[in-house]
């Protein structure tokens, strides 16, 4: 295989299947087929070889999502939330780091603003690219396209949540209406253990056991309505990750 | 500050290795890459760089691959020159720089191929630097011919020039301080002596082949060295790993051979007094690989292909008798290895950032990149992240 490459990087799960939603939904990718011979050979790198040592013999490594269209590979690699960067430099250690067409960070902003979040992934990145920006949602051109983008829109606080009860409200208003009736229920005092966005993570698991008992909100974002044309085209956050995408990989 | 007698080393021109790294070494050195990458090869750099000026070390080295000296099909003089860097037919360099504690600093070699005219029985017209034109010239020439009366031979031959730094600086700086040394050997000559080795120039080395456990040359005076130096008890440890019921270990004259021919042999709770040589390979590779360890103290022993004959669970408890006693000899390691369970392994029997170093060689059009992973970020890549890390 001699496809173009290109390497995203998340933080968790759901970053990876909302990810993997957009490329598939709007941008024409398919997933991988699992056929070894098809698979461009810097991704076996990404594959976790079995098994771990350290006494973890429940621990499940985490499998890159591998996604296809025509010349372009796309791995979204999910790097356990704050491991990201160290587990990153790592991978990229032991690769040869202009193998790749573009490389991308996919973030949120829970804690930090998203410009500090940028610095924190320019500085533990330049190691493997120098010219990593440090400009949220531009992409720097070169043999490696370079960018990184914070959830929700590059400029506020939020996580993914954040982002997906936007698209809730107009791909399932009925149930936004109900799940925030329902979890507004709660007293403070039941709710004190909560962190900053853990409301819109309650609303979007809430509409996920409703839509299909027993579905996790991974699968549900995977192929729920959450992601459309239609809400790709009315929610601006959506279309700006969207040109951010087709700029990176020069689609 | 420098502790460890190799602590970096540049290997400019090998074989077809060139410019290849080796930062920031550490007590065991694990060498992997796909075929052909030339770990074999950095095996043989770092035995010729650690004795520069002994050439019976260099013949032994270049004919390693053809299984031994003896059984060599191709010719010496040959296998000599395939070690060189040659950019040009007849000559050929071998570029070398390090720092450690070891004296020598730069190495280089040149190699030039010559050739004699020999008359048998009446003179020897030796021409320390021939090309095509003089050997022409002096062939047709009737009267030297017939002078000698027989039709002269052509004897090949070459010029070995060592040439030894103990200063980083360049080869060219006049001030720096460089040590020369030339050979001359000739095809069809017995080799009599290399002269004096300056032991200032020459590091305690030793090399475990795939095969050189089979021979027991030398296995005797090493298992003899071993037990005057208390160290058999902790031998015989190590034999443990393979079979439980070896209980002792002796050199042996056998009661009904003629000559008078000592031997190895191995006292085993079910099978008795059994030469060594009965035994498979994994207990005769580990008996050799321990013994070696003990005869290079204070030096580099040079593995290749470390996990071969021994079974893969017998490998952590291996590893860990040999990191122990490297440590404890101050024996600086470097191994080859094609296999992840003796990464794994290593890495479950050292703990220290220093301990284990791998080194992954990747051929490149103009030089050998090397991807240098110590302890820390290799078990990170294993254990945390199971990444694959020999390709």
């Amino acid at each position: 295989m001699n496809r173009r490459c290109v390497l995203i990087g998340v933080e968790g799960n759901h970053d990876q299947a909302f990810l993997q939603r957009i490329f598939c939904k709007l941008l024409g990718f398919s997933k991988w087929d699992e056929n070894p011979e098809t698979l461009d050979h810097i991704w076996n790198k990404f594959i976790p070889q079995y098994p771990t040592k350290k006494r973890k013999y429940y621990a499940r490594l985490d499998m890159p999502s591998i996604l296809h269209k025509e010349d372009v590979a796309i791995a979204i690699y999910v790097g356990e939330g704050s491991n990201l960067i160290q587990n990153l430099r790592d991978k990229l250690s032991d690769i040869d780091s202009d193998s790749f067409a573009a490389f991308a960070i996919i973030a949120d902003a829970d804690k930090n603003s998203p410009d500090e979040i940028a610095k924190i992934y320019q500085d533990g990145l330049k190691e493997y690219f120098p010219y990593f920006p440090i400009e949220l949602g531009t992409i720097v051109k070169g043999s490696t396209n370079l960018g990184i983008y914070i959830l929700p829109n590059n400029s506020d606080k939020g996580v993914l949540d954040t982002l997906l009860c936007k698209c809730g409200e107009m791909a399932y208003p009925i149930h936004m209406a109900r799940a925030k009736t329902y979890i507004n229920q709660f007293s403070d005092e039941e709710i004190k253990h909560w962190k900053p966005f853990d409301r819109q993570k309650a609303i979007v698991a809430a509409i996920t056991s409703i839509l299909k008992p027993g579905k996790t909100s991974t699968v549900s974002i995977s192929d729920g309505k959450w992601i459309s044309n239609d809400t790709a085209e009315r929610i601006p956050e959506i279309s700006a990750l969207l040109d951010f995408l087709t700029d990176l990989i020069d689609l | 500050m420098t502790t460890r007698n190799l602590e970096n080393i540049t290997i400019h021109q090998f074989r077809g290795l060139k410019e290849l790294e080796l930062k920031n070494l550490g007590q065991i050195n694990l060498l992997v890459g796909i075929n052909n990458s030339g770990k074999t090869s950095v095996l043989e750099a770092l035995s010729i760089f650690c004795n520069p000026l002994d050439l019976i070390g260099w013949i032994v080295t270049a004919t390693q691959r053809e299984n031994s000296f003896a059984n060599a099909r191709t010719s010496i003089f040959d296998l000599l020159g395939w070690l060189f860097n040659k950019e040009k037919s007849r000559t050929g360099n071998i570029l070398m720089s390090g720092d450690g504690t070891f004296a020598i600093k730069k190495m280089r070699v040149v190699y030039d191929e010559i050739e004699s005219i020999f008359l048998p029985k009446k003179s020897k017209i030796q021409i320390t630097k021939i090309n095509q034109f003089v050997y022409q010239d002096i062939a047709q020439d009737k009267d030297l011919i017939s002078e000698a009366g027989n039709i002269p031979e052509i004897t090949k031959g070459l010029n070995l020039t060592i040439e030894l730094n103990d200063l980083q600086s360049d080869f060219l700086d006049k001030e720096s301080h460089v040590f020369v040394r030339q050979y001359q050997l000739w095809e069809n000559e017995s080799f009599v002596s290399q002269g004096d080795i300056d032991n200032q120039y020459s590091l305690l080395t030793s090399t475990v082949t795939l095969t050189s456990h089979r021979s027991s040359a030398g296995q005797i005076r090493l298992l003899s060295d071993a037990r005057f130096s208390n160290f058999k008890s902790d031998v015989l440890n190590l034999l443990n790993q393979m079979d439980e019921n070896i209980s002792d270990i002796e050199i042996l004259v056998p009661p009904d051979s003629d000559a008078i021919r000592a031997d190895i042999y191995i006292q085993h709770k079910q099978l008795g007094l059994v030469p060594l040589s009965t035994f498979g390979d994994g207990v005769r590779r580990l008996l050799h690989i321990a013994l070696k360890l003990a005869s290079v103290k204070g030096g580099v022993l040079l593995i290749d292909e470390l996990e071969a004959t021994i079974h893969t669970e017998a490998l952590q408890n291996s590893f860990q008798w040999l990191v122990k006693w490297s440590k404890e000899m101050n024996v600086q390691i470097f191994a080859t290895t094609h296999s992840l369970e003796t990464v794994d392994a290593l890495l479950a029997v050292t703990e220290d950032v220093s301990d284990l170093v791998l080194y992954r060689l990747e051929p490149k059009e103009n030089c050998t990149k090397v991807i240098r992973h110590d302890w820390n970020r290799l078990k990170r890549l294993r254990e945390e992240l199971g990444q694959e890390v020999r390709w």
